[in-house]
């Protein structure tokens, strides 16, 4: 074992990029029970989708809630996309939409991975980092989904409204997902996880 | 040791990898995606409908539950869609209807259609993998086919077997609320709270048994090998290949057909206007 040679910061990095069989069960598992959650909601989703963009645009951060929540527990480069994978993969049999929720899944957790990259480095999860994370997610997304539902077509003031309703969507979904996940840590469950042992540093 | 368990024979689309599913309809996606007119979408899905009936055999009334809600979309979509079109695009065509606050022209109730029959057909295309696939074959094909790292495949597996123990969780969690007398839901705000008060317990007693699982999965040196062996094999066989060989073939003819007859309108991601 050469492990005397190896320098601290390099096994730092070495501990925030290997996955343990513990957080990957941790991810798939926080991925399943926000499925059971959120399944509803899909309905819900279909329901509004019909009623226009603007519903659509209000509901779709929803979907951002498992990414939010693992970013934040998990602080891990990976972890927003592996767990909004699964908990696509996991919705497939539940929903209306089936395989299209994976799809959505990809979408969200690859755009979630590079905000939280670019805002947050896995390192720095403050509220306004939260704020700044779901922000861009919520921008991104919408600039990319939108597309395929013909935004030329439809007027800007309207189009307007939309993009500023997705984006607070994202934000409110990224803020309640951090209360949630300290209201979980205050239990113990997180003790694992990188938030808990921030936690147990300010005990 | 190589020791496998047979899987009894699947008949139809049911018994095709997952992924050769995902592969088939993925040109016939694209298209749809890149249509801007209405028949388009329409062909797409009807041939949708006919490989889910005639190779998959699903009955008309399954297929009518599972796309009895997209149907809704695309009404709500004719409905609603040509009240945020933009005026300019559509105000050369015959007025349709006039509402007194809003004047409904004919090319914007077509766009409407347009849009809600392109996501029907979507639905449609994944329908021939949603209704023929169990979670569990998809995540095998993932490792064993899509070299999927297996410890991933078989934590989300894992994930999946959850399913039922955590609905159990969530219904025992009510049902201690209601014995505490906090169950009756009265006003949105009241909703809300219960979804908190539910979420935390829930998510708390996932996480707990996710690690006790992880450390089982530990102690019996899961992951300890970089390849491991499979009680289900997932095969790719000739009847994939000639399943997606079809399939795309029906699609192209399709599109090919619905040139011919002049049905087929501009194609493009972003429409210029």
């Amino acid at each position: 074992m050469q492990l005397n040679s190896v320098d601290q910061p390099t096994l730092k990095r070495a501990a925030r990029s290997r996955w343990s069989t513990r957080e990957l069960l941790t991810a798939a598992v926080l991925a399943m029970a926000f499925a059971v959650l959120l399944v509803p909601f899909t309905y819900l989703y279909a329901a509004v989708l019909s009623l226009g963009i603007l519903a659509r645009s209000a509901l779709t951060g929803l979907f951002f809630m498992p990414a939010a929540f693992a970013a934040y527990t998990l602080r891990k480069p990976g972890a927003v996309i592996f767990v909004s994978l699964v908990s696509g993969l996991v919705a497939i049999p539940f929903t209306p939409y089936g395989l299209l929720v994976l799809g959505i899944g990809a979408l969200t957790g690859a755009i979630g991975e590079a905000a939280c990259w670019l805002v947050t480095r896995y390192r720095h999860f403050s509220l306004a980092r939260i704020v700044g994370l779901s922000f861009v997610a919520g921008l991104v997304e919408f600039l990319l989904v939108l597309f395929s539902l013909r935004v030329s077509q439809i007027e800007p003031l309207i189009l307007v409204a939309a993009i500023a309703l997705s984006v607070l969507g994202f934000v409110v979904v990224g803020v309640v997902a951090r209360l949630l996940a300290d209201a979980v840590a205050r239990t113990g469950a997180l003790n694992n996880t990188a938030l808990g042992r921030e936690r147990e540093r300010y005990v | 040791m190589n020791a496998t368990v047979t899987v009894p024979e699947k008949s139809g689309l049911a018994g095709l990898n997952p992924l050769s599913k995902i592969a088939a309809v993925l040109p016939a996606m694209l298209f749809v995606a890149l249509t801007t007119d209405v028949w388009s979408p329409l062909a797409i899905a009807g041939l949708a409908l006919v490989v889910l009936m005639g190779v998959g055999r699903i009955s008309p009334m399954r297929l009518a539950r599972a796309l009895g809600p997209v149907a809704l979309v695309v009404l709500g979509f004719l409905l609603l869609y040509p009240l945020v079109v933009r005026r300019e695009l559509v105000a050369g065509t015959p007025v349709f209807l006039d509402l007194g606050w809003a004047v409904i022209h004919e090319a914007a109730l077509e766009l409407g259609l347009t849009a809600g029959l392109r996501i029907f057909a979507f639905v449609a295309l994944t329908m021939i993998f949603n209704l023929t696939t169990d979670a569990h074959d998809f995540a095998r094909a993932l490792v064993q086919q899509a070299r999927v790292p297996y410890r991933v495949g078989y934590a989300a597996m894992a994930a999946l077997r959850f399913a039922p123990l955590l609905r159990h969780e969530l219904s025992v969690i009510r049902a201690a609320h209601r014995l505490r007398g906090l169950g009756e839901a009265g006003s949105l705000r009241d909703r809300l709270d219960m979804l908190w008060r539910t979420a935390v317990p829930l998510l708390a007693s996932a996480i707990r048994r996710a690690e006790r699982a992880a450390l089982a999965m530990d102690g019996r040196a899961f992951g300890a090998y970089p390849t491991r062996t499979h009680l289900r094999r997932m095969t790719f066989t000739g009847r994939d290949v000639a399943f997606v060989a079809g399939f795309w073939l029906l699609t192209a003819l399709l599109v090919i057909a619905l040139a011919q007859l002049g049905l087929l309108g501009p194609l493009a991601f972003v429409q210029r206007v």
